[in-house]
């Protein structure tokens, strides 16, 4: 274990634990979330947290920005907010000589942490001003392009039930982000361990286990792990199996499915893969990898149809379809039975 | 990173051979299970048809292919090392680590050996490989086409025991069967007639040969026994007689030319002539020379003169042996010398001579027979040929005591019909009991004037002896062997009631009555 490698990998686990329980001291069960919420920071991609109010969003996210030693800023989406509320913007100042000038004012999308509240609330234009952000991390603003601070972490949530006044984010907003999840209501044992952690006199304190540089360390890190070609091609193959005008489209996907998954999804596939490979104590992503993170890195960018939607099928179903369906790749020149 | 890559060779080489194996035997087995059906399907086939089936043969020809062709694959279609590695991570759920560790051996530079992240990879399948067994990771199992297999091979031992043989009624294989069966029957029968010869004459060649044409006619009846082997058998009696015959004629010819000289060796080795005129040579050489020895000749000696140099021509027309027409010419000389002992003793070798050769030809004659019936039965079972067996076809021979055609029943074969012909018409045309074609046999002729009599023979159709023999020696005067008895008045009766329906004039009929009644008063 003296290669620094291995050293490095020893400290995203640790890592990844120590954040994992820091977290885990603040929300009350959500184990599933608070792993792809880390997977998801590891990745260098972004999270949009679905669920109804109350189940620890918010506090989610904030606890997360407690626990690593990142600049965090907290935006509520809001029908009437403007991108310029978001990316900041150039005000006219006087200097103590008298003299005029634009100063950039940066937005609260310059922080490390970006928590996007509610963000089917704002107007799709507003939406948009995160594209480039989540993209390319920069922004743009009169013309002048301005670098984000690494690491750049955005978690939006939204609330799947007041669809009243609400604009539903736009295929290409949804494609930026890494993972979508679903934050389910908790169980009744956790409920209680709400009500312990929560009403009394004692809140619950997060001690910070990593800065901003060690996370972008941990980040390269994730992209050496290694991936079989088979493995490749079984992620590909489970993308295009939810394309309905695809060979290898699943029934269900050609029935009820508009578009499919983009290559994102495939790429959100394997970088995902990737971490979940290194927190397992594995080196390889495998294809169990794949279809552990096949749902939240898909299910938003899966478009259903009109009969898809009339149906009320759900995204999650087609793609258990398609992992039904998609075989592991054939062996090369081996026994089938291996399937 | 050269002993990670050495361990997950030497795991990876152990689980590529068990997974050759494994894959020749399921594609073995699978071969195997639809040739042992197959095989299995051709033995059922020989009850409906007459195709040939050497069980034996098939079963080690199909046995070599199947092991030759499991080598081959073994050999030929050992899996890929990346294949064996997702096997193993399949099988085992290793989450792909030595599949991946594959990959980054087989991309990094030899040299260099892969870094990084890829090092550490390796390093971990490696371990993980250290704890892998190849049985469990790729299981040699019994495929599960074994059932069928043993199933068949089951099936084909208990066709072999009981059903081997066994013809479906109605099909091309039972009328085969059957022709084998007839054939059988006329083997017995040729075989009965040599034997009787051969201990009527004496024949020794004749009296071996016979027991072994019953036997082979007794196995064709007996044993379900299919046309190959009818035909393999023949095959080697044809043989058998051949080789005898061969031994027979070869003695003849010697018989023939031992003490010729001269112009006539020339054609000393050619076969005398039939066996008959021998007879007749034998019987009046013997007539002489009781004669001779009796002193009670009645001729002149020129007389016995003459008929001695009759006799001598006619044994060199029938090309005799040299021996004993010297032994004639001997006995002429004594003739004509007066001395009759010594003439008589000379006309006795010139007898024994002949004797001898005419069972040499006797011989010839019943082998020559066999071989005809044996050539004539491989020849109809070969073809599947027309039933009734060839004995009925059998050319009657002069000289021996010939079967008669199959024995007569409601539809008997015609004799000297050709094999392809058609039988008979009839409602149990051509056919043994129990295979007629029609609905049941016809109600029999009303024969006028006769009240049938409810009698029916048993036995086979073609079965049993109905022996001809030509009587070459003249009648004998005493009284008959079969001595007249008076004639039962219902006899007499009938006689004079089916006379009174002919159409016979009334002068004739009173001569005819007269006879009849003449007899009557002779009896005792």
């Amino acid at each position: 274990m003296n290669d620094p490698v291995s050293r490095e990998v020893e400290d995203l686990r640790s890592a990844c634990e120590a954040l994992r329980g820091e977290l885990a001291r603040v929300i009350v069960g959500q184990r599933e979330a608070l792993d792809l919420v880390i997977t998801a920071l590891l990745a260098g991609g972004h999270v949009l947290l679905e669920g109804v109010p109350g189940l620890g969003k918010t506090l989610l996210v904030r606890t997360l920005a407690q626990t690593l030693d990142l600049r965090f800023s907290r935006i509520q989406f809001t029908p009437d907010l403007m991108p310029a509320d978001i990316l900041g913007t150039n005000l006219v100042v006087q200097d103590d000589a008298g003299r005029r000038r634009f100063e950039f004012q940066p937005g609260p999308i310059f922080a490390q942490i970006v928590l996007a509240d509610e963000v089917n609330r704002a107007t799709p234009k507003t939406q948009s001003a995160l594209l480039e952000a989540m993209q390319e991390h920069a922004v743009t603003v009169a013309g002048e392009s301005r670098r984000l601070e690494e690491p750049f972490f955005v978690l939006a949530t939204q609330n799947p039930i007041e669809m009243e006044g609400t604009y539903p984010l736009p295929e290409a907003q949804l494609d930026r982000f890494l993972l979508k999840l679903r934050v389910p209501f908790p169980g009744l044992e956790d409920l209680q361990a709400i009500i312990d952690r929560t009403t009394g006199p004692d809140e619950p304190a997060v001690r910070r286990v990593a800065d901003g540089a060690a996370v972008r360390r941990l980040q390269l890190l994730v992209r050496q792990v290694p991936v079989a070609g088979h493995v490749r091609e079984y992620a590909a193959r489970l993308v295009l199996a939810t394309h309905p005008e695809s060979d290898g489209a699943c029934a269900l996907a050609r029935r009820f499915v508009r578009h499919g998954a983009s290559p994102r999804g495939m790429q959100a596939l394997i970088l995902a893969g990737k971490v979940r490979a290194l927190a397992l104590g594995r080196f390889n992503v495998a294809i169990e990898d794949v279809r552990a993170l096949a749902l939240p890195a898909l299910r938003h960018r899966i478009i259903l149809n009109f009969e898809g939607e009339a149906e009320g099928v759900d995204a999650d179903d087609v793609l258990r379809a398609a992992m039904q369906e998609v075989e592991a790749p054939d062996l090369p020149a081996g026994p089938r039975e291996a399937r | 990173m050269t002993r990670e890559a050495e361990l997950l060779g030497r795991l990876l080489g152990r689980v590529q051979r068990r997974l050759a194996v494994d894959r020749a035997l399921r594609w073995v087995a699978r071969t195997a299970a639809v040739t042992a059906w197959s095989t299995l399907g051709w033995a059922l086939a020989t009850m409906a048809v007459p195709i040939r089936f050497p069980i034996r043969a098939v079963v080690a020809v199909e046995a070599a292919g199947l092991v030759a062709g499991l080598a081959l694959l073994v050999r030929l279609r050992r899996p890929g090392m990346l294949a064996a590695a997702r096997w193993t991570d399949r099988r085992l759920g290793l989450a792909d680590r030595l599949s991946t560790a594959v990959e980054l051996l087989a991309a990094a530079p030899a040299a260099a050996g892969p870094g990084g992240m890829a090092r550490l990879q390796i390093a971990d399948a490696a371990e993980v490989a250290q704890g892998i067994v190849p049985r469990a990771a790729a299981p040699v199992a019994v495929p599960k086409e074994s059932w069928m297999i043993v199933a068949c091979a089951v099936g084909l031992v208990l066709w072999a025991q009981f059903l081997q043989g066994w013809t479906i009624p109605g099909w091309p294989a039972a009328r085969t069967a059957a022709v084998i069966h007839s054939e059988g029957r006329a083997l017995v029968t040729i075989a009965r007639q040599i034997d009787a010869a051969a201990q009527t004459r004496g024949l020794p060649e004749a009296r071996r040969t016979a027991p072994q044409l019953r036997d082979l006619g007794r196995r064709f009846l007996g044993a379900r026994i299919s046309r190959e082997e009818a035909l393999g058998l023949l095959g080697e009696a044809t043989r058998r007689l051949e080789t005898a015959q061969n031994r027979i004629e070869r003695r003849i010819a010697a018989a023939g030319s031992r003490g010729t000289s001269g112009a006539r060796d020339a054609r000393a080795p050619a076969i005398p002539a039939g066996p008959e005129r021998f007879q007749q040579a034998i019987r009046e050489l013997e007539t002489l020379a009781d004669a001779l020895q009796s002193r009670s000749a009645p001729e002149a000696r020129e007389d016995l003169s003459r008929r001695l140099s009759r006799l001598s021509e006619s044994l060199d027309d029938m090309n005799a042996p040299a021996s004993s027409r010297r032994s004639l010419e001997a006995a002429r000389r004594d003739v004509e010398l007066g001395r009759l002992p010594a003439g008589a003793t000379a006309l006795g070798d010139a007898a024994a001579d002949l004797r001898s050769l005419e069972r040499m030809l006797g011989d010839a004659q019943a082998l020559g027979e066999a071989q005809r019936q044996v050539q004539t039965s491989a020849d109809r079972i070969a073809r599947g040929g027309p039933l009734g067996g060839s004995a009925a076809t059998t050319e009657p021979s002069p000289a021996e005591p010939v079967t008669a055609p199959a024995a007569a029943g409601p539809n008997p074969v015609t004799p000297g019909a050709e094999a392809g012909a058609p039988p008979p018409p009839g409602p149990n045309q051509g056919s043994l009991p129990g295979e007629g074609r029609g609905p049941a046999p016809g109600a029999p002729t009303r024969r006028p004037g006769v009240t049938p009599i409810e009698k029916h023979l048993t036995g086979r159709q073609g079965e049993g002896p109905a022996a001809a023999r030509d009587l070459l020696a003249p009648g004998r005067m005493g009284s008959p062997r079969i001595p007249a008895a008076p004639v039962p008045a219902d006899v007499a009766h009938e006689n004079d009631r089916a006379l009174g329906q002919e159409p016979i004039p009334p002068a004739y009929l009173t001569m005819i009555r007269r006879y009849f009644e003449t007899l009557g008063t002779a009896a005792p």
